[in-house]
């Protein structure tokens, strides 16, 4: 355990703390503000729910997955930049114990951008001052779902970064396969099994248990199951040639 | 005195070509062994399994008399390394790239003021990384190997890209290090004359098969001195001592002769003087170690 603190307190000294902080403020400010200054009074339902779906739908299609893998590959690049993974690798520490340590970083930054969206969409509903409430129960359970949802493209995307040493190829590959999530999302058969669209499907205003919405919990354990042990084992048999 | 590195049989393959091939490397306590070797003969790569980076494809590493494989985190404790390139964070200060790794190491801080000033970092300390020259950057590694006080320092290249005065510094700082600290250095170089001031003991690799393993002054008496005679008439000289049936080569007007012990020598200078020519000089030439890597290796290439 001890280690695994040391391993994480290396990894926080590394890591670009304002650029984290830069990029996980953008996603939810520009998601929510639409979504509040759109007008919903056409319809009958609930203002501040029709808002909060608008929210989501911006949020959880491009910003989350999108950042996520930004995330996992900024946690990698200082390693690949300049020889960082040697250093680290030579250090009498297991490569797992390290693996754990980038992916607690991971789980971290991910559930503070849940944090920092539901912050802005509730600070943002009193500046605005839409009078419609909403169950908080609704938001928050939205947000964990959400949360949970993203760990498959998480562990998915951290495995990538370990693959590819450039930025730019997980960067594009990721906003490739992120685009279209909206259009799986509409598929019920095909959606839910998508990694891109889960986190949208997932956040979803339900009435329902956490990750009741449109997805099964096994699927996203199944993905968390293949995605991690896929990149763990890649990433602790792998030759570091780097 | 015990083995800290051992290699049995260590072998890495790439598809189909052979990079390492059985190398039976033996490194021992208190010496500063030099790893020597062309570029592409397999120095890195052999570096990068004793450090456990790749896995051999065949064969076994032991640090401190404890298989790798099996002992990997203990025995690194106790192993401080600088692989090809400097490694660095070039967003971080030197300080904070030090800071780095004695948090993962858990050693006090004092530490860090320790190994700035055994690199003469001290002043750059607090400038980012990316600043630093190429030189500084190499310290810097130094520094971090040395920061958790190792048994054992492995070096790749720790001179490459230096200016001369910087090499001379590294140099001597490596030699220091035995005496000094009680650490042993592996050093790699693909310069000969690098390992012929600070090596004790050399391992020379070639197209990933180690040609040699020994002290420098056994791999001098590997090879047998020549003889140079200056005589008059060299031409003539020469075509008399052939038909006497030794072997002479005749090298800008003066004639040599490979391996001959005293005796010979004598008989050669009394055969010269009976056929009348002047002999007015005779001498023992010593190979370089450049030359002595030539015949080793078979090749003329450049280190």
């Amino acid at each position: 355990m001890t280690v695994f603190l040391r391993l994480v307190s290396n990894e926080w000294i590394k890591l670009q703390k304002w650029l984290v902080l830069v990029l996980l403020v953008v996603g939810p400010i520009f998601s929510v503000i639409p979504s509040l200054t759109m007008d919903h009074s056409s319809t009958e339902a609930n203002q501040l729910l029709m808002a909060y779906s608008t929210a989501v739908l911006q949020y959880a299609w491009i910003f989350f997955p999108i950042l996520t893998g930004v995330f996992a590959a900024l946690i990698c690049r200082y390693e690949h930049i300049n020889g960082g993974w040697k250093q680290l690798l030579v250090q009498p520490v297991s490569r797992s114990q390290i693996y754990l340590a980038k992916v607690f970083l991971l789980l971290l930054f991910t559930a503070t951008s849940q944090i920092f969206f539901v912050s802005a969409f509730l600070v943002g509903t009193w500046w605005y001052g839409i009078g419609d409430s909403i169950s908080w129960e609704i938001i928050i359970r939205s947000a964990i779902s959400g949360w949970l949802a993203v760990l498959p493209l998480a562990a998915l995307q951290l495995w990538i970064s370990f693959l590819w040493r450039s930025f730019g190829v997980p960067f594009a590959i990721n906003i490739a396969l992120a685009l279209p999530s909206i259009l799986a999302a509409q598929s019920e058969t095909f959606g839910p099994y998508y990694p891109w669209a889960q986190p949208m499907l997932a956040m979803v205003p339900s009435e329902g248990d956490i990750l009741d919405a449109s997805i099964k919990v096994w699927v996203i354990l199944v993905g968390i199951l293949i995605a991690g042990i896929g990149g763990w084992l890649h990433f602790i048999r792998r030759d570091m040639e780097w | 005195m015990s083995n800290l590195i051992q290699t049995i049989n260590l072998t890495r393959r790439y598809g189909k070509q052979i990079v390492v091939k059985d190398l039976n490397l033996e490194v021992k306590q208190g010496e500063v062994y030099g790893f020597l070797g062309p570029n592409g003969a397999g120095k890195t790569t052999t570096i990068r399994m004793l450090l456990g980076l790749i896995r051999p494809t065949f064969g076994e590493v032991k640090l401190f008399g404890k298989p790798l494989n099996n002992h990997r985190r203990e025995v690194l404790w106790r192993v401080g390394a600088l692989v090809e390139s400097p490694s660095y964070y070039g967003h971080l200060t030197g300080r904070e790239n030090l800071e780095v790794t004695r948090r993962l190491l858990g050693l006090p801080r004092e530490r860090i003021d320790e190994v700035l000033s055994l690199v003469r970092l001290t002043k750059a300390a607090d400038k980012k990384v990316k600043k630093y020259s190429l030189g500084m950057k190499q310290r810097l590694g130094i520094a971090s190997a040395l920061l958790g006080k190792p048994d054992l320092l492995i070096l790749d290249e720790p001179t490459n890209g230096l200016d001369p005065a910087g090499i001379q510094e590294i140099r001597e700082f490596i030699m220091d290090l035995p005496k000094q600290y009680g650490i042993s250095v592996l050093v790699s170089s693909h310069l000969l004359s690098e390992m012929e001031q600070m090596a004790t003991q050399v391992g020379i690799i070639h197209q990933g098969k180690l040609i040699f393993q020994g002290s420098i002054t056994t791999l001098q008496k590997k090879s047998r001195p020549r003889i140079r005679f200056g005589v008059g008439d060299p031409r003539e000289a020469q075509h008399v001592l052939q038909s006497r049936g030794w072997q002479v080569s005749l090298q800008e007007g003066e004639l040599w002769i490979d391996g001959l012990d005293r005796n010979a020598t004598a008989q050669i200078v009394e055969c010269l003087v009976k056929e009348h020519f002047s002999v007015y000089r005779v001498e023992e030439v010593k190979p370089s170690l450049e030359e002595i890597f030539l015949r080793l290796t078979g090749k003329e290439e450049s280190l």
